[in-house]
C-alpha cells in the first residue's frame, strides 16, 4: 500500500517510460541466464527454458514480447492507481472547494477581520491546498475591481502567503516558478523584485515570458525604462499582458521605449502612448510609420490615426494605406471623414470605392454619402456591378 | 530447412519494414510524451479568460458547412454562438441541403435575405443568398445559402465571405468547448520566432455522452462497439501521433472537423481543393508547400492536445467503411498531387520525414498488410512456415499493440481523465487485445477498398458517401 501511495504521488508518463526502459535493459541482460544471482539471492529464471533454444533475432523478439508484456502490466497498474487517485483527489478537491473557498468568498463579500483570515490559513494545510487557494484568490483578484479586489490582496497578505511564493520561486521546477511568478505579478509583490529580475533573462522561454510580465506588474511606479534594453523577443501575448498591466502607469518614460532596439518594446510604448492619450509624442511617432517591423508600423498607424489633426498627418497615412490591415484602413476612413474638408476627403474616398475590396468600398461609400447625399444617386446606378452591389449592401437595413 | 533465395529476400524486406514501423511507433510515443509535458507546463495556470481582455488579438471567423443537418442544426449553431472570444463571427454555409436545414435556421434565428457584397476570390458554386438575423443578439451570425458543391466548395464560399485574420474550419455537428477559440488562438499569439499558419485540435468521441444546450455535460465511454474502438484509435492518433508530429513541426493533417488557419495564407495558397475528398489534408500540405516555395518564411503548424471538440463517430460498419474509404482516397489524391515533395530537401522535414512516412506507413501499410497475409497463406500451403516462429511473431505484434494502445490511454488519463471510472479501463484492455484481430483487419479492408475505388473504379474516386448521424443522447434546445 505504501509503495502504491508513493508511486501514485510521482506518477507521470516519464516515470512509466523510465521503468519501461529499465525493464528493457534488465530483460536483455538477464533473460539468457538460467539463474540470476547476486550476493543476496538466487533467482531461477522461469523464461529460460523457452528462450534457451532461440538464437539471434528470435531471442530478441521473445525478449521484446516479455518487455511489452511487463510494460503493459505497468501501464495497467499505473492506470488503476492513477484513476483511483483522481477519484480520491477530485473528491478531496471538491470538498476543499466547497468548504474553504466558500469561506474565502464569505471573507471577500462580508465584513471580515484578521482573525477570519487566520482561520482560513488554518484550513489550508498541505502544499496543494495552499496552491489551490492562492490560485483561486489570484483569479478572483484579477477578475474583480474595487473593494473585492482590494480585499483579495489584503487576504493574501493576512494569510502570509508570501512564503508560498518564495518557496515556489526557488523551486527547480518550471511549473512552480511559473506559479510563483504569476502570483507575484498579479498581487504586485514588489519584495520579490530581485528574484523576478533574475528570471527575465532565463534560458527557458516559458519562465522568461512569465517573468517579464510579472516584472512589469510589480514595478508599477517605475518608468519602464528597463524594457528599453530588453533583448529577448516578446510575443503578442507578452505585448497584451504588459499593455494591460501598464496602461495606468503614470511614470512611463515613453521616449526610451520608442527608441528601444526591441520592436515589441517600441510597439508597447506606442500603444501605451495612445491609451494615455499622449498627443505630444506625435512628432516622435510619425516617422515610426516607416519602421521596418510590421508590429511597430501597425501601432504607429493606429497612433497617428488617433492623434492626427493636420492634413499632413492624413497625407502620410494615405501614402501607407495599402500597408495597413483592414481594421486600420476602416478606422482611417472614419477619422479622415470626421476631421477633414470635403475637397481633400472626397477624391480619396472615391478612389477607394473604385479600386478596393468590398468592405473598404462599403465603408468609404457610407462616409461619402454621409458627407454628400448626392453620391447615393451616383452609386445606385453605377455601371460597375461591384459598386452597385456595395451600394445595395450599404442600404440593406440588416447589414 | 533451407529457404529459397526469393523467400529469404522477401522475408528480409518485410522484417526491415516491420522494424521501421515499430521504431517509428516508439519514437512517436516518446516525442508525444515530451511535447505533452511541455504543453502542460506552459498551460498549467489556465487563465484563458485573461485573453478576453487583450487589446490586440487576431480576429476569428468560424466557418461551418452544413448539409442536411435539420435534426441538430439549431443546437449546433447555439453551441457555436456561445463560444468565448472578443472578436469573432460565425458563418454557416448551407451547401444546398435537401432537407429543412435552411428553413429551420431562418425561422429560429429570424433571418432575412440581404444584399451583402463580397468578392468571389475563389470560384464556388452559385451563392443563392446571404442571410442575417433581425435580432441584434445574433449580429455576428451569417448564413450563406449556396448550391451543393461539397464540403470544400462550401468552405471556399465561407473563405470568400470572411475577412478576419484567422478562420476556424469546423464541422457544424461537432460540439466545441466554450473556451475552444481562446485555447486554439494561443499558439498564434505566443510564438515569437516563426509565423504560425495553423493550429489543429484533438477530436474526441461524443457518442453516448450527455449533451445539453449544445454542451457536453457528462462524458461517457461509448456503448457501441465500433465507437469504442474509434475512441481508442482517436487517443492513439491524436494524443500520440499528431502530438509527436507537432513536436518536429511535421504535422501534415489538421482534422477538417476542427482547425484554425491563417486566412491570408490559406487564400494565397488557393483555398480548399474541391476536386479531392481529403480537402483537410490537401490544404495543409498545400499551405506548407506555399510557405516553402513562395514566401520562404519560417513557419509552424501547432497542435493543441486539450479535448476541445467532440464529434459523433460512425456506429455502423457501413458508415465506418465509407468514411475510411474516403480518407484513403483523399490521402492518395494528396500524395499523388504533391509527390514531388517526397525526399525533397527543399521542403525540409516535411519532404524528408513526414511525406515519406505518410506514403510508407499510412498509404502503403494496409496494402503491405494484405500482401503479408497472402504471403503467409502461400508459404503455409508450400509448407515453408515455422509455426513456432509464426506464433512468437503474432504474440510480438499483439503485445506491442496492447502496450501502445494503453500508453495512449495512460496519457489521456494522466493529463485529461475524461472517463472517470475503473470499468472503462477493463473494457479498454479487452478491446485493445481484440483490436488486432477485429478492428485492424477491418480498417485494412476499408483502406484496400479505398485504393481499389481510387485506382480502378474512377466514378467512385470523388464520391463522399452518405454519413448518417444518430444525433446526441439528449438535446433540449429545439423548442
Amino acid at each position: 500500500m505504501r509503495f502504491a501511495g508513493i508511486y501514485r504521488k510521482y506518477l507521470s508518463p516519464w516515470v512509466v517510460v523510465a521503468i519501461g526502459g529499465s525493464v528493457f535493459v534488465l530483460t536483455f541482460l538477464y533473460l539468457g541466464q538460467k539463474d540470476i544471482t547476486n550476493p543476496y539471492f538466487i533467482f531461477h529464471n522461469p523464461a529460460y527454458p523457452i528462450v534457451s533454444h532461440a538464437h539471434g533475432w528470435l531471442y530478441v523478439v521473445q525478449a521484446l514480447v516479455l518487455v511489452f508484456l511487463s510494460i503493459t502490466v505497468l501501464e495497467l497498474f499505473s492506470l488503476y492507481i492513477g484513476t483511483a487517485r483522481r477519484l480520491f483527489t477530485d473528491k478531496k478537491e471538491q470538498e476543499f472547494n466547497r468548504d474553504t473557498l466558500n469561506q474565502m468568498m464569505d471573507y471577500l463579500t462580508k465584513e471580515s477581520s484578521t482573525a477570519d483570515a487566520r482561520k482560513l490559513r488554518a484550513l489550508t494545510k498541505s502544499k496543494s491546498e495552499k496552491r489551490l487557494f492562492v490560485n483561486q484568490l489570484r483569479i478572483s483578484a484579477v477578475l474583480t475591481k474595487g473593494k473585492v479586489h482590494d480585499d483579495c490582496i489584503t487576504l493574501f497578505h493576512e494569510m502570509n502567503f508570501n512564503d508560498v511564493v518564495k518557496k515556489n520561486l526557488r523551486s527547480p521546477y518550471v511549473r512552480d516558478k511559473m506559479f510563483a511568478l504569476r502570483v507575484a505579478g498579479d498581487f504586485q509583490l514588489s519584495e520579490f523584485n530581485p528574484s523576478i529580475a533574475k528570471y527575465i533573462y532565463s534560458k527557458n522561454d516559458i519562465v522568461r515570458s512569465e517573468a517579464i510580465q510579472a516584472y512589469v506588474k510589480v514595478n508599477a511606479d517605475s518608468d519602464l525604462s528597463f524594457l528599453t534594453d530588453y533583448t529577448h523577443s516578446l510575443s503578442l501575448l507578452d505585448f497584451n499582458e504588459i499593455v494591460n498591466a501598464a496602461k495606468h502607469y503614470r511614470n512611463i518614460h515613453f521616449e526610451s521605449l520608442f527608441s528601444s532596439p526591441n520592436a515589441a518594446v517600441r510597439a508597447i510604448g506606442i500603444r501605451l502612448a495612445v491609451i494615455q492619450n499622449k498627443t505630444e509624442f506625435k512628432p516622435l511617432l510619425l516617422p515610426m510609420i516607416e519602421d521596418k517591423t510590421a508590429i511597430v508600423r501597425e501601432e504607429a498607424y493606429g497612433a497617428i490615426i488617433a492623434f492626427a489633426t493636420e492634413k499632413e498627418d492624413f497625407k502620410a497615412l494615405i501614402s501607407h494605406f495599402d500597408n495597413m490591415n483592414k481594421n486600420l484602413q476602416l478606422k482611417l476612413i472614419d477619422e479622415i471623414t470626421l476631421r477633414n474638408e470635403r475637397d481633400f476627403v472626397s477624391p480619396f474616398l472615391e478612389e477607394l470605392i473604385l479600386k478596393y475590396p468590398s468592405d473598404i468600398k462599403i465603408r468609404a461609400m457610407s462616409n461619402l454619402i454621409k458627407m454628400d447625399i448626392s453620391f447615393a444617386l451616383k452609386y445606385m446606378n453605377h455601371e460597375n456591378e461591384s459598386i452597385r452591389n456595395a451600394y445595395k449592401h450599404l442600404t440593406d437595413f440588416y447589414l | 530447412m533451407e529457404l529459397p533465395l526469393v523467400i529469404k529476400i522477401l522475408n528480409t524486406l518485410i522484417f526491415v519494414y516491420a522494424c521501421m514501423l515499430f521504431i517509428s511507433y516508439i519514437v512517436t510515443a516518446l516525442m508525444s510524451t515530451s511535447e505533452l509535458k511541455k504543453y502542460h507546463t506552459r498551460n498549467r495556470l489556465p487563465d484563458f479568460i485573461r485573453i478576453l481582455s487583450f487589446p490586440k488579438l487576431p480576429s476569428i471567423s468560424v466557418v461551418a458547412p452544413a448539409y442536411n443537418e435539420e435534426r441538430t442544426i439549431i443546437e449546433n449553431i447555439n453551441c457555436l454562438l456561445s463560444l468565448k472570444y472578443p472578436n469573432f463571427e460565425i458563418v454557416i454555409v448551407n451547401d444546398g441541403s435537401k432537407d429543412q436545414t435552411l428553413q429551420k435556421i431562418i425561422s429560429y434565428f429570424n433571418l432575412v435575405k440581404t444584399d451583402s457584397a463580397y468578392e468571389q476570390t475563389i470560384e464556388t458554386k452559385k451563392i443563392r443568398g446571404v442571410y442575417k438575423s433581425q435580432n441584434n443578439a445574433y449580429n455576428h451570425l451569417t448564413i450563406i445559402d449556396k448550391e451543393n458543391g461539397g464540403k470544400a466548395d462550401a468552405l471556399n464560399a465561407g473563405l470568400n465571405y470572411i475577412s478576419n485574420d484567422l478562420f476556424l474550419a469546423v464541422d457544424v455537428d461537432t460540439i466545441l468547448e466554450p473556451d475552444a477559440l481562446l485555447r486554439m488562438v494561443k499558439p498564434f499569439i505566443e510564438e515569437t520566432k516563426v509565423k504560425v499558419i495553423a493550429s489543429g485540435g484533438v477530436i474526441r468521441v461524443a457518442n453516448s455522452c450527455e449533451v445539453r444546450n449544445g454542451r457536453i455535460v457528462k462524458v461517457n465511454f461509448p456503448k457501441n462497439i465500433w465507437a469504442k474502438y474509434q475512441t481508442i484509435e482517436y487517443f492513439r492518433a491524436f494524443t500520440l501521433g499528431r502530438m509527436a508530429w507537432s513536436r518536429i513541426n511535421g504535422l501534415l493533417i489538421i482534422s477538417g472537423a476542427f482547425g484554425l488557419f491563417d486566412r491570408k495564407t490559406a487564400l494565397d495558397a488557393g483555398g480548399y481543393d474541391t476536386k479531392t475528398v481529403g480537402e483537410d489534408l490537401e490544404l495543409v500540405v498545400r499551405m506548407r508547400r506555399y510557405m516553402h516555395e513562395v514566401t520562404k518564411e519560417k513557419y509552424r503548424i501547432a497542435f493543441i492536445p486539450d479535448p476541445l471538440c467532440w464529434t459523433e463517430v460512425p456506429e455502423s460498419l457501413k458508415v465506418l467503411s465509407r468514411q475510411r474509404n474516403r480518407w484513403t482516397r483523399g490521402a492518395i489524391e494528396t500524395i499523388r498531387k504533391h509527390l514531388k515533395m517526397t525526399f525533397n530537401p527543399k521542403f525540409g522535414r516535411i519532404g524528408m520525414i513526414s511525406f515519406p512516412y505518410w506514403i510508407a506507413f499510412e498509404w502503403l501499410a494496409p496494402l503491405i498488410q494484405v500482401l503479408g497475409i497472402a504471403y503467409v497463406i502461400v508459404l503455409t500451403a508450400l509448407g515453408l512456415v515455422d509455426f513456432k516462429v509464426f506464433l512468437i511473431m503474432t504474440l510480438f505484434v499483439l503485445t506491442f499493440a496492447v502496450m501502445y494502445a494503453f500508453y495512449a490511454v495512460l496519457l489521456e488519463s494522466i493529463y485529461y481523465n475524461k472517463y472517470k471510472n475503473l470499468g472503462y479501463l477493463t473494457t479498454t484492455l479487452f478491446l485493445s487485445i481484440l483490436e488486432v484481430f477485429v478492428y485492424q483487419p477491418m480498417n485494412t479492408l476499408f483502406s484496400l477498398q479505398g485504393n481499389i475505388d481510387y485506382f480502378f473504379r474512377k466514378k467512385n474516386r470523388h464520391a463522399w458517401g452518405n454519413m448518417q448521424r444518430k444525433g446526441f443522447a439528449s438535446s433540449d434546445t429545439q423548442n
